[in-house]
C-alpha cells in the first residue's frame, strides 16, 4: 500500500470524475500514483511528468502542485526547452529523450533509446522507470480524455 | 501468427530485488479494475484492450 495516499496524487477534476463514476478506480489509480514515485528519483520523475504536460498542452498539469517532488522553477519552465538548457543532467535528458518517445509513439520505441537509459540506470530501475512513465503517461490522457468529453456535458447540466 | 521479440534488458546475473516492488502490483490492480468496470459490454472491452495492445505491440 503507498505511502501517501489522498488529495494530489491525481489532477483534481479526474480525482472528482472517478470518485463520482468509478470509485473503484479511483482507489486503485491512487494507490498506484503512491507507488510511482517511489520508482525513481522523484526529482526526474516529476521533470518527465512536467514533459508530458507540455506534450500534450495540458495547462492544469503543468500547473498543479508536484505530487511527488519539486523541481527547481527555472528546470520546469525550461522543460520543452531541454535540449538546448544547460539545466539538465545527462541523466535527466536520457530520461527525457526517453519521456518524449514513449508518448509520441511507444511502439518506436528503439533499443539505443533502452541502452541509453541503461547507461545511467540498473535494468531495474529502468523497467521501474518505463513503469512509472506508464502509469504518469495514462493518467495525463484519462484526464485530458474525460475532461474534453464531460465537461461540456458537466457545463450545460 | 508468433513473434518472436527481442529482450530490451539484460538478463541479471543473479537474484536481484525488485526496485519498485509495489509498482508492478499497483498497475495490475488498476488494470484489473478497469477490465471490472461494467459500463461497456466485456465484448467491446476486449475489442479496445486488443487495439491497444496491437497499438502498443505488447504481445503479452
Amino acid at each position: 500500500m503507498a505511502d501517501r495516499v489522498g488529495p494530489g496524487l491525481l489532477a483534481p477534476d479526474l480525482d472528482e470524475r472517478l470518485a463520482r463514476f468509478a470509485p473503484e478506480v479511483r482507489d486503485v489509480i491512487t494507490n498506484l500514483h503512491g507507488e510511482l514515485w517511489k520508482a525513481l528519483d522523484p526529482e526526474v520523475l516529476e521533470l518527465c511528468r512536467l514533459r508530458i504536460a507540455s506534450l500534450q498542452a495540458d495547462d492544469r498539469e503543468t500547473a498543479r502542485a508536484a505530487p511527488g517532488a519539486p523541481v527547481a522553477p527555472e528546470k520546469a519552465a525550461a522543460i520543452a526547452g531541454w535540449p538546448d538548457s544547460p539545466l539538465f543532467s545527462d541523466r535527466e535528458r536520457a530520461c527525457l529523450a526517453f519521456t518524449e518517445q514513449f508518448v509520441g509513439d511507444v511502439a518506436g520505441v528503439t533499443q539505443g533509446d533502452v541502452d541509453a537509459l541503461l547507461e545511467h540506470f540498473s535494468p531495474g530501475e529502468v523497467q521501474a522507470f518505463v513503469s512509472a512513465l506508464l502509469a504518469l503517461d495514462q493518467h495525463q490522457r484519462l484526464a485530458l480524455g474525460l475532461r474534453t468529453v464531460l465537461a461540456p456535458k458537466e457545463e450545460t447540466a | 501468427m508468433t513473434s518472436v521479440r527481442e529482450r530490451r534488458l539484460p538478463e541479471p546475473a543473479g537474484p536481484t530485488a525488485p526496485v519498485a516492488p509495489g509498482l508492478g502490483a499497483a498497475i495490475g490492480a488498476y488494470q484489473d479494475a478497469v477490465v471490472r468496470l461494467s459500463g461497456l459490454d466485456p465484448v467491446t472491452t476486449e475489442l479496445v484492450r486488443l487495439r491497444c495492445a496491437r497499438q502498443h505491440q505488447c504481445f503479452t
